[in-house]
């Protein structure tokens, strides 16, 4: 997407990292716990190694980029016009069913976490409003939004942490032993999921060329400092709560919260903890939609340019409302249900997450390169 | 378009003061009357829930209320329909009493309420009322200005505070071993000579087996079961010298090293149980010293005797319900893990099996002897 003010590379892992927060904490150690039991909280140590493969596959095609160029401008020119835009169909709907589940799971962790009696509709339409707003305006703003919360952010998560290492129950977390590598491998995969989601996503993004957007080194320590914050937030749930336990809340981090104690006075800080945490559904949200509807729009020819306005309909800017209304609306009927939920949250999402950065976007890189196109 | 944003967020600011009847979950604080211990008995077709409050910012007594229903959020709700008046705020429950009665059927629906709800926290300690009911243990005990919420209060600041059974670590013992450690306390005039005011007194611990009421440690137990667990804190042991003068020790701290015991074809054979105690001489019958090395070996030899036989009981029963309540297969599995993964069976119905070897090692630091 290009910009009128170029951005950093940094600026752009302060985006994806903090959005990233949103489904660490929904998914970690809960969903790990299912598949690897004791086994979990090593998982995103054990998802790491391909992880990194995976991160030196996408600096590739960062590189392969031309100056302007992101992945769904890639794209077209790996694979043709036809083709090309039927990709970029398939990965516009699929950003915009995973902004729509998002709003929802934000919804739902609000309603469980502090407002039991609520309905999830209002928390939906206002974060799709906020969304809409950040995609209208160029990405600057939500990186600004990033760089400013995340200090707060990542305070408040060290400081939740360090205060749990204190009950740490060591016999919950070790041994492993060598019987545990199958369910490490299991318990690697929601890791894989949210690392992987957040690799693909910087190649939506193009941050200055100036600043080496194709650097490899930088991906690989980015990607290996998150595994480390996830193994981090995986063992400070489950060396408290163990595993099994783990799964039976719906928000193990926030139930974490709820029963922390900080100084022996300060108690039940979770409804602040919760209510910070709409930072990260806010960026993650906004940054799905600016990926969606730039993929929509170049499938009608209409590119973003530099220097659109905010409240300009013209240039395909129609489609930024219809996506956001859209992404909107499947926050309302996505997960009806408890068990429809939780099979979206475990299963589905997860499944075309993987899907999509594992298979579609190695597959654009591999179809360039046999097309000679890249 | 920023002065009609800025006008729009401006008339939105009021909403932020808490004024008003923007708020419907709204309460002044002075009017709260705040849940402390909330306890749980059975009732024909379901449970008979009770909270008592703390005395709460004005002049009013402490206060306990009580409903009944089939599950515990319908019981809360016809105690809250009952107690309009009150105002009564569960955000800040601090203790769990459960009656005999209660426990013997299941903790299950409490433990999965503690995971469910907001309002419950999982370092909250669950007590079991022995031979009562827990409406009767917070309804009649106290004097009028105190409450049994003070008891409880007091007891977590006491000896019993480390050894609490909290909800979290019962749900985590369950988990693990299946069964798990809960405190017991019992209902109990304050004073022999005034049996109309009631306390409750710790006794000793009930032991859960998924999650019901199976069997009790007596008092004169408890501290063995602390001792195995490795939860000892401070408590007197009365012993009988050579010369059968009473002799009061303070056990001081001690814990217990695990050794598996492992057979030829590599399957466990046994366990070899290490209870190491340190204790110091409080008061003996009379002006005797029992400083020389001759009465500190034979009392010592004493203690050791008595530990072996009080921590023996508790082995046995450990043994005889086939339950783990005291987390040794945890903790065998952070000494041999690979081994223990190939066990087929959990430590607690392998007990019966094995060949438990008990070496009790006490220590008299101090004899306190007057010179």
């Amino acid at each position: 997407m290009q910009e009128t003010h170029p951005y950093s590379f940094r600026q752009l892992r302060s985006l994806v990292g903090m959005a990233l927060l949103s489904p660490i904490l929904r998914l970690i150690p809960g969903s790990a716990a299912v598949y690897a039991g004791r086994a979990a909280w090593a998982g995103p140590l054990a998802a790491l190694p391909l992880l990194l493969v995976y991160a030196a596959l996408l600096s590739r095609l960062r590189r392969l980029m031309l100056p302007g160029e992101t992945l769904p401008e890639l794209c077209l020119r790996a694979l043709g016009v036809r083709w090309g835009k039927t990709l970029l169909l398939v990965l516009g709907a699929w950003l915009l069913l995973y902004g729509g589940f998002v709003l929802r799971a934000g919804a739902d962790r609000l309603l469980v976490t502090i407002y039991p009696r609520s309905g999830e509709g209002i928390f939906v339409v206002s974060m799709a409003l906020l969304a809409l707003l950040a995609a209208l305006g160029p990405l600057r703003s939500l990186l600004r939004v990033a760089r400013m919360v995340e200090p707060i952010l990542l305070l408040t998560l060290a400081f939740i942490l360090l205060t749990a290492v204190r009950d740490l129950d060591r016999s919950l977390l070790l041994p492993l032993t060598a019987a545990d590598a199958g369910a490490l491998l299991r318990g690697a995969l929601p890791s894989l999921d949210i690392l992987s989601f957040a690799l693909a996503a910087l190649c939506f993004f193009r941050p200055a060329q100036t600043d080496r957007p194709g650097s490899f080194r930088r991906s690989a320590l980015w990607v290996v400092g998150l595994s480390l914050l996830l193994t981090a937030v995986g063992a400070a749930i489950q060396g408290r709560f163990g595993a099994a336990l783990s799964t039976r809340f719906s928000a193990p981090f926030f139930a974490l919260v709820r029963n922390l104690v900080f100084f022996r006075s300060l108690e039940r800080m979770e409804a602040l903890v919760v209510g910070l945490w709409i930072f990260p559904d806010f960026l993650l949200t906004g940054m799905t939609l600016s990926a969606a509807q730039h993929c929509l729009r170049l499938v009608f020819s209409r590119p973003p340019q530099p220097g659109e306005r905010r409240l300009d309909l013209g240039n395909g800017r129609l489609l930024i409302w219809l996506c956001g209304a859209g992404m909107a609306a499947l926050g309302l009927i996505l997960g009806q249900g408890a068990a429809s939920l939780l099979f979206w949250s475990r299963t589905l999402i997860p499944l075309l997450q993987l899907s999509v950065a594992l298979l579609l976007i190695p597959g654009i890189f591999l179809l360039g390169k046999l097309r000679g196109r890249l | 378009m920023r002065k009609i944003c800025l006008l729009l967020l401006l008339c939105l600011a009021p909403m932020l003061t808490g004024c008003g009847s923007l708020y419907n979950e709204r309460r002044e604080l002075e009017t709260l009357r705040l849940a402390e211990t909330l306890g749980l008995d059975p009732a024909p077709g379901g449970v008979l829930l009770s909270l008592a409050a703390s005395s709460g910012a004005g002049d009013e007594t402490p206060c306990c209320f009580s409903g009944v229903g089939a599950s515990l959020s319908e019981a809360l709700e016809a105690l809250r329909r009952r107690s309009l008046e009150a105002e009564l705020f569960c955000g800040h429950l601090q203790h769990v009493l459960v009656g005999e009665a209660f426990a013997r059927q299941g903790l299950d629906a409490l433990l999965a309420a503690v995971c469910r709800s907001s309002d419950l926290r999982l370092d909250m300690p669950i007590y079991l009322v022995l031979d009562a009911a827990a409406l009767d243990a917070l309804s009649s005990s106290g004097d009028g200005k105190t409450s049994a919420s003070d008891t409880l209060t007091s007891l977590g600041r006491g000896r019993e505070a480390s050894t609490l059974s909290s909800a979290g670590a019962i749900l985590r013992d369950l988990d693990r071993q299946g069964c798990a450690l809960i405190r017991s306390l019992r209902l109990q005039p304050s004073a022999e000579t005034d049996p109309s005011v009631y306390t409750l007194v710790p006794e000793g611990f009930g032991i859960l087996v998924d999650g019901k009421l199976r069997e009790l440690i007596g008092p004169e137990d408890a501290f063995a079961a602390e001792l195995l667990a490795d939860t000892l804190t401070p408590c007197p042991l009365v012993l009988r010298d050579v010369q059968g003068r009473t002799v009061t020790v303070e056990l001081q701290s001690g814990g217990t090293k695990l050794r598996p015991l492992w057979g030829e074809d590599g399957s466990l054979a046994g366990l070899e149980l290490r209870v190491r105690v340190e204790a110091v001489v409080l008061e003996i019958d009379g002006f005797t010293q029992v400083a020389d090395e001759g009465s500190l070996n034979a009392l010592t030899a004493r203690l050791e005797a008595e530990l072996s036989r009080r921590i023996g009981r508790v082995l046995r029963l450990s043994r005889d319900l086939e339950a783990d309540f005291l987390g040794l297969g945890p903790r065998l599995e952070q000494l041999s893990p690979g081994r223990c993964r190939g066990l087929d069976r959990e430590l607690g119905t392998l007990l019966p099996e094995l060949t438990l070897r008990l070496v009790v090692q006490g220590e008299l630091r101090h004899s306190n002897d007057i010179n």
